[in-house]
C-alpha cells in the first residue's frame, strides 16, 4: 500500500512540484511560454482523451471547442469586462453546452458517421467565427486583454502557475471520475453498448455526459489559450490543429492521464523539433532505429514481416530520407506529422505511455489496492420466498418481414422457478427472450411482470423494471476487470452526485460496491480472478462472469441465454452448480439451453418451442418423453427406412483431428471423419455439438486452429474460403445466406462464378447449367427475375442448393437444409437430396432431424461435444439408443 | 425570379460533382463498410497529376483516361496502406489512417506543385449559352455529362458483368460471396480502385471551374460527405438527387446571406440528417443483433 502511494501518487506530485519550480530556477521567458502552453495543452488533451480513449470514437471537433472556449472567454473580457475566473467559467460552460448540444444528435451514431458529424461541426464553427465579423472581428483577429484575477494583474510567471493549478485540479477530478462508476460506464459502453443498456446503466446519457465533459475541458483550455496569446484568429482552430491534437493523444497513449501529459509535451516541442535541423535528424534516426529494432525482434519471433512491422520502418525511413533531402522541414510539417502518426497508429497502438506503463508496473511490481472483505451473500442477494406468477406472456408475436420468429407464445413463469426454454435451432427461443428483455419490441401480445406491463423495446427500461440477462454471444466489457464488470451492474450502489464524485468523496460507496461484487464473483467461483481483464479470462470463466454481472442487478427475473454453449465438460458441471445455487436464492430464472442434461438437472419446468410456437410444457421428464418433442428434435418419428449403399472408392474429403472455435471457446475438439467419392455422408448431433462449426471449418469460413482437411488429397485448412471453393467444394451454409437483393438468376450465376467468363458472354455459357437447375426446381424458373429476398423460406433453400450445384463441385456441404421450414417443405427438400444422391453427387449433410438424415445417408457420424462419438451405417445408428440420448439427454 | 433560377441551376450542376464524390464513398462502403476520409486529397492529387500531364503536352482526350488510371492507382494505395490492416483487425482504425494518408498527400502536393492555384486548360468552351432564359456554359454541362456517364457506366458494370454481380454479392453477404469463390479482399481492392477513379473524374471535371490548388477539394469534400450522409450510403440515385438539391441550396445561400456562408447549409443539413435519419433519407434501417 505504501509502495503504491509512494510510486504512483509520488510520481504525480513530483511532476507537478518540479514543473511549478522550474520558473523559479530558470529565468527564460521562452521556456516559460512553452511551459504555459504545456499546461494548457495538458488540459485540452485530457479532455480529448475522454472521447477518443474512453468512448473510443474519432472526435474531430475538439479544436473547435478550444476555439469556442477561447472566443467566449475573450469576448466576455473585452465586451463585458469579466474577471479571470468568471471568464474561464464562461469558457468552460461554452464547451459544456455546445458539447452537449452536438452530442445529442451525434452520439446516436458510431464510427464514421460520428467522425463526419464532428468534422462538419468544426467546419461550421470556423465559418461562423469568420463570418460574425461584428462580434469576432472575423479573419482580422481579436485582441484580448488578460483579465485581472481577484483584482491582481498576472505576470507570465503567475499566469503559468494558474494554468498549472488548473491542470492539477483537472487531473485530480478526472482521476476521481474515471475510477468511479462513471469511468466504468464510459468504458462499458465502448465495449458493449447493448450490455450497458441491459445492465441498466443507460448508454445515452453517459455518452452525452462524457462528450460534454471532454468538450468542457476543451473550452476551459480555450479560455487559458486566449489569455495566454491575447490574440485570436478563427483559422488557428482548423483541421490541422485537430490532427496535431490527435497525434498527441495517440502518441502519448489513450486512456491515460500521463499519456495526455506526454502527448502535450510532444505537441509543445514539435515546432522546435521541426525548426532545428540536427535535432530533427537525430529524432528521425532514433525513430528509424526503434522501428528496425522492433522489426528484427518481431521477425525473430514470428519468422515473417507483417504490415505492422514493415509500415513503421518504411515511414520512418521516409522521415530520415526527408530530413537529409528536404531544404525546409517547416514546409513539410504536415507530411512529417502524418508519417509520425502513421508509424505510431500502426506500430505502437497503445502509445508511448501505454507501453511504458506496462514496462514500469512490471519493473516496480506495484501491488494493486487491496480488495475489501466480500459482503455476505445473504445481504447482496437476499433469499426470496415469493410464490405465484412472476412473468406472464399473452400471445406474444415477433415477425421479421415474412418470417414469424415468434408466433403467438403464451406462457407463465412461476416465481422461484428455474424455467427451461428449449427447442430446435431456429425455433424462436432467442427471439422470445430478446422480446422479453426489450431488445426487440413485440409485434403483438402482452408481457406482464408481477402483473405490471413490461416496457417494450428498450433494454434499459426493462432492466430498470427488474429483468437481467446474459447473452448467447458474450457481451462482456472486455477491457474492464472481472470485478469492474460486476461493479458496473451493481444495482442501487451509486447515489453520490457528480460534484462529490469529482471531489473524490464517493470512496465509501465504491468500497461497498467492490465488496458486493466480490460476493457475486465468489458465488460463480471467480473470486480469485477479480483483477483479471475480462478479455484475458478463459471462455468458461467469461460465461460465469456474465452470470455474476447479471446477478448484480438483483433481478426479479434472470434470463440465461445458452450459458452452456461452447463450455467444456467440467465447466458445464460448474454451470449446473451455479444455476442450482441461483435457484436456492429464490431468483426466478429463464434458461435457454441446448444441453439436455443441464436442463434435466436444473429446471423445475420446461417449455418447448418449435417454429415460433409452444409444442409442449411440463416437467423435464414429461417433456423428454413427449412424442411431439422427439419429432421436433429428430424429425418424423415413423420407422426409418434407409437406402444406404455400401461405400466404395477413395475418400474425397478427409478430416483429421480438426480443432476450431470462436475466440476463447473451442467448439471442435479433434473431429476426424471421411467422405467417400459418390457417397452421401450425414453428420448428426445435438445443437451445440459442433456440426455447423465443422462445416465452416471445412469450407474456410473459419480457420481451424489445429488438424488437417484434405480435399482430393490436398491440404486446404490454411486456404481462404474463396480458394477452397475454386478447388471444387461448394458449401450451402446454415441460414442459406442467399444474396437477398440480387435476382434468383444472378444468385445462380454467381454459384458458377469460378467457371464463367467475368465480363461478357457468361450468360450464354451458363445457359445449359441454368436449365438443369430449373428442371430440378421449376419454381425457381418462374421467379428467375425476382429478388431472392422475396422468395419463401422453402424456395430460398432450393435456391441455396441450386446455387451450390451451379459450381459443378466435387463435393457439396449442405448445412441444415430443413431449418425453419414447415414439415411439407422439409419432405420436399429431402426428396431433392435423394434425387441428387441418385445422380452420384458426393455430399456431406448436416441435419438437426437425425431420422431424415439417416434415411438418405450412406454412412453417418454422430458428433458429441466437438468430436465424433459414434459412426456407422445409418440403419445401425437409427437403432442406437445413444443417438437418441445425444439429442435428448 | 430569374436570378433564383440562374443561381439554382448552376449550383445544382456543381452539386453533381458532390454527388460523384459521394458515390465514391458508396462504392467502398458497400464492400467493406469503410470510406476514405482522404478522398478530397485524391481528387486534388489526380487533378494535379492530370494538369502535369497536360503541361507535358499530352492531348486532353488522352489525359482523361491516363488521369483516371492514376486515380485507380491512388485508390489502391489508400486501400493497402490505410484500410486493409484495420479491416483485418475488425476495428475502425481506418478512419484515422485514411485521414493521415490524406494529410500526407496534401503536404506532398503543397511542396511539389506549390500552394498557388493553377488554371486548368480545357478544350470545352466556357462561353455561356442560353437555355430557356438561363445561362449555362458548356463546361458546366460537361460536368453534368461526365458525372452521369461515369456513374452510369459503373452501374452498368455492376449489373451487366459477372464481375459487377460479384461486387454486389460481396456487398450483400461477404461470407456467402467467399463461398462462391469470390475473393472479398480483391473485391474490396476493386471498390477502392473504382472509388479512386471516380475521385479522379471529379477532379478533372471540376478543375476548369475551380482551378487546381492544394485546397481545391477541402470545401468540396465536406459537401460530398454531407451528400453521402444525407442520401445514405446505399443509394446511387439518392446521391444525385441530394447533390442537385444541396448544390442549388448553397448557391442560393451564398447569394442571399453572404459568400462566406456558402458551406453552411450542407454542414447543417448533415448534422440534422444524422440526428434524425442516421441511415440517410434513402437508407434502410438495420436490425440490432446479439
Amino acid at each position: 500500500m505504501l509502495k503504491r502511494i509512494l510510486l504512483v501518487n509520488g510520481a504525480e506530485l513530483m511532476a507537478f512540484v518540479l514543473l511549478a519550480c522550474i520558473p523559479l530556477a530558470v529565468n527564460n521567458s521562452y521556456a516559460l511560454g512553452l511551459l504555459t502552453l504545456l499546461a494548457i495543452y495538458g488540459i485540452l488533451l485530457i479532455g480529448l482523451d475522454v472521447s477518443v480513449g474512453y468512448l473510443g470514437q474519432v472526435n474531430l471537433a475538439h479544436a473547435a471547442f478550444l476555439g469556442l472556449g477561447a472566443y467566449a472567454g475573450g469576448l466576455c473580457v473585452m465586451l463585458f469586462g469579466f474577471g479571470m475566473l468568471p471568464a474561464l467559467m464562461v469558457s468552460l460552460l461554452t464547451g459544456l453546452v455546445f458539447g452537449g448540444l452536438l452530442a445529442f444528435p451525434a452520439l446516436r451514431l458510431a464510427g464514421p458517421q460520428f467522425a463526419l458529424a464532428t468534422l462538419s461541426f468544426s467546419a461550421l464553427v470556423v465559418i461562423t467565427l469568420n463570418e460574425l465579423e461584428d462580434i469576432t472581428q472575423g479573419a482580422q483577429g481579436l485582441v484580448v486583454d488578460r483579465p485581472l484575477l481577484q483584482g491582481i494583474q498576472l505576470g507570465p510567471q503567475e499566469f503559468f502557475w494558474l494554468c498549472l493549478v488548473l491542470l492539477a485540479l483537472t487531473w485530480l477530478a478526472m482521476k476521481n471520475l474515471l475510477s468511479s462508476q462513471w469511468g466504468r460506464a464510459f468504458e462499458a459502453l465502448r465495449d458493449s453498448p447493448i450490455a450497458t443498456d441491459a445492465m441498466g446503466v443507460g448508454v445515452f446519457h453517459h455518452k452525452v455526459s462524457a462528450f460534454a465533459l471532454g468538450s468542457a475541458l476543451g473550452g476551459l483550455a480555450g479560455g487559458l489559450y486566449a489569455f495566454n496569446f491575447q490574440y485570436l484568429q478563427p483559422n488557428s482552430f482548423v483541421y490541422e490543429l485537430m490532427v496535431i491534437l490527435l497525434l498527441g493523444v495517440v502518441l502519448g497513449g489513450r486512456k491515460s492521464l500521463w499519456g495526455a501529459f506526454v502527448g502535450a509535451c510532444l505537441i509543445v516541442l514539435l515546432p522546435n523539433l521541426l525548426s532545428n535541423r540536427t535535432l530533427f535528424e537525430v529524432f528521425s534516426g532514433i525513430g528509424l532505429f526503434l522501428a528496425l529494432l522492433a522489426g528484427v525482434l518481431g521477425f525473430r519471433k514470428t519468422g515473417r514481416i507483417s504490415f505492422q512491422v514493415a509500415a513503421p520502418i518504411v515511414s520512418m525511413a521516409m522521415l530520415v530520407a526527408g530530413s537529409l533531402l528536404v531544404e525546409n522541414t517547416e514546409d513539410w510539417r504536415k507530411a512529417i506529422f502524418a508519417l509520425m502518426l502513421f508509424s505510431v497508429v500502426v506500430g505502437l497502438p497503445e502509445g508511448l505511455m501505454g507501453y511504458a506503463e506496462k514496462q514500469l508496473t512490471r519493473l516496480f511490481r506495484v501491488p494493486a489496492r487491496p480488495l475489501p472483505q466480500a459482503t455476505a451473500l445473504e445481504e447482496v442477494l437476499p433469499k426470496k420466498t415469493e410464490n405465484g406468477l412472476l412473468l406472464e406472456l399473452g400471445e406474444v408475436k415477433r415477425h421479421f418481414g415474412g418470417i414469424k420468429a415468434v408466433d403467438g407464445v403464451s406462457m407463465q413463469v412461476k416465481a422461484g422457478h428455474v424455467h427451461g426454454l428449449i427447442g430446435p435451432n431456429g425455433s424462436g427461443k432467442s427471439t422470445l427472450v430478446n422480446v422479453i428483455s426489450g431488445l426487440y419490441a413485440p409485434s403483438a401480445g402482452q408481457l406482464r411482470l408481477q402483473g405490471v406491463a413490461l416496457p417494450e423495446g428498450s433494454l434499459y427500461k426493462v432492466s430498470q423494471a427488474g429483468v437481467a440477462r446474459t447473452f448467447q454471444n458474450l457481451q462482456l466489457f472486455s477491457e474492464l476487470s472481472a470485478l469492474e464488470n460486476v461493479m458496473v451492474a451493481c444495482a442501487g450502489a451509486y447515489n453520490k452526485s457528480l460534484p462529490l464524485v469529482l471531489l473524490g468523496l464517493a470512496y465509501g460507496e465504491e468500497k461497498k460496491a467492490q465488496a458486493d461484487a466480490l460476493a457475486l464473483l465468489e458465488l460463480v467461483g471467480l473470486a480469485g480472478e477479480a483483477r483479471t481483464k475480462a478479455k484475458d479470462m478463459p471462455y468458461g470463466a467469461q460465461r460465469f462472469l456474465e452470470i455474476a454481472r447479471a446477478l448484480a442487478r438483483k433481478p426479479k427475473l434472470l434470463i440465461l441465454d445458452e450459458p452452456a454453449a461452447g463450455l467444456a465438460h467440467p465447466d458445464a458441471l460448474n454451470l449446473i452448480g451455479i444455476v442450482n445455487k441461483i435457484g436456492e436464492r429464490g431468483i426466478t430464472t429463464i434458461l435457454i439451453e441446448h444441453h439436455m442434461n443441464v436442463v434435466n438437472e436444473v429446471c423445475d419446468f420446461v417449455t418447448v418451442l418449435d417454429e415460433g410456437k409452444i409444442i409442449a410444457e411440463g416437467s423435464p421428464d414429461d417433456v423428454r418423453r413427449n412424442p411431439r418433442v422427439i419429432e421436433a428434435y429428430l424429425g418424423d418419428s415413423k420407422e426409418a427406412t434407409t437406402s444406404a449403399r455400401p461405400l466404395s472408392g477413395t475418400a474425397l474429403l478427409r478430416v483429421e483431428n480438426l480443432h476450431a472455435g470462436y475466440g476463447a471457446s473451442e467448439v471442435l475438439t479433434g473431429a476426424s471423419f471421411e467422405v467417400h467419392q459418390g457417397a452421401v455422408v450425414a453428420l448428426i448431433g445435438a445443437n451445440g455439438a459442433g456440426k455447423t462449426t465443422a462445416m465452416r471449418a471445412l469450407s474456410g469460413m473459419l480457420k481451424p486452429t489445429k488438424g488437417k482437411v484434405l480435399l482430393d488429397g490436398k491440404e486446404v485448412q490454411q486456404l481462404q474460403a474463396s480458394q477452397i471453393a475454386r478447388l471444387g467444394l461448394a458449401h450451402s451454409p446454415e441460414g442459406r445466406k442467399i444474396f437477398v437483393p440480387l435476382s434468383v438468376e444472378d444468385n445462380l450465376l454467381l454459384g458458377a462464378y469460378t467457371r464463367l467468363p467475368k465480363v461478357f458472354g457468361f450468360a450464354g455459357k451458363a445457359n445449359a447449367d441454368l436449365e438443369k437447375i430449373y428442371a430440378l426446381f421449376p419454381r425457381l424458373k418462374e421467379r428467375r427475375k425476382q429478388a431472392a429476398g422475396t422468395l419463401s423460406g422453402g424456395e430460398q433453400q432450393m435456391l441455396a442448393i441450386g446455387r451450390a450445384l451451379m459450381a459443378n463441385p466435387k463435393i457439396i456441404l449442405l448445412d441444415e437444409p430443413s431449418m425453419g421450414l414447415a414439415p411439407v417443405i422439409v419432405q420436399e427438400v429431402f426428396a431433392i437430396i435423394n434425387k441428387l444422391k441418385e445422380s452420384g453427387i458426393t455430399m456431406l449433410l448436416v441435419e438437426q432431424f437425425a431420422k431424415s438424415a439417416l434415411e438418405v445417408a450412406d454412412y453417418a457420424y454422430v458428433l458429441e461435444r466437438g468430436r465424433i462419438a459414434i459412426e456407422g451405417a445409418p440403419e445401425e445408428l437409427a437403432k442406437n439408443e445413444r443417438v437418441l440420448s445425444a439429442y435428448l439427454g | 425570379m430569374d436570378v433564383i433560377f440562374q443561381m439554382g441551376v448552376s449550383g445544382a450542376l456543381m452539386g453533381l460533382v458532390y454527388a460523384l464524390i459521394a458515390y465514391g464513398f458508396q462504392l467502398t462502403f458497400a464492400t467493406s463498410k469503410s470510406i476514405n476520409f482522404g478522398q478530397g486529397e485524391l481528387v486534388m492529387l489526380s487533378a494535379f497529376i492530370s494538369l502535369t500531364m497536360l503541361n507535358f503536352g499530352l492531348p486532353y482526350w488522352l489525359m482523361v483516361p491516363a488521369g483516371l488510371l492514376c486515380g485507380v492507382l491512388l485508390g489502391l494505395v489508400v486501400e493497402r496502406v490505410a484500410v486493409r490492416l484495420a479491416l483485418e483487425q475488425k476495428s475502425e482504425g481506418w478512419i484515422l489512417m485514411t485521414i493521415i494518408v490524406g494529410l500526407f498527400g496534401f503536404s506532398a502536393a503543397e511542396n511539389i506543385w506549390g500552394r498557388d492555384d493553377h488554371p486548368f486548360p480545357t478544350p470545352i468552351s466556357s462561353d455561356p449559352m442560353q437555355f430557356l432564359g438561363i445561362n449555362v456554359t458548356p463546361v458546366e454541362l460537361s460536368v453534368a455529362v461526365g458525372v452521369l456517364s461515369v456513374m452510369g457506366l459503373i452501374e452498368l458494370f455492376k449489373r451487366k458483368t459477372l464481375w459487377g454481380k460479384a461486387f454486389e454479392a460481396v456487398s450483400a453477404d461477404r461470407d456467402a460471396a467467399e463461398l462462391m469463390g469470390i475473393s472479398a479482399k480483391r473485391t474490396i481492392m476493386l471498390s477502392y480502385g473504382l472509388s479512386g477513379m471516380v475521385a479522379a473524374m471529379a477532379g478533372i471535371l471540376v478543375s476548369p471551374i475551380t482551378t487546381v490548388g492544394p485546397t481545391m477539394a477541402s470545401a468540396l469534400i465536406l459537401k460530398a460527405f454531407a451528400v453521402a450522409v444525407v442520401a445514405g450510403l446505399e443509394s446511387g440515385f439518392g446521391v444525385v438527387v441530394i447533390g442537385l438539391f444541396l448544390g442549388a441550396l448553397e448557391s442560393l445561400a451564398s447569394f442571399y446571406i453572404g459568400s462566406g456562408w456558402r458551406e453552411a447549409p450542407g454542414l447543417i443539413l448533415l448534422i440534422l440528417a444524422l440526428a434524425m435519419k442516421p441511415n440517410g433519407v434513402f437508407g434502410k434501417a438495420t436490425i440490432r443483433k446479439v
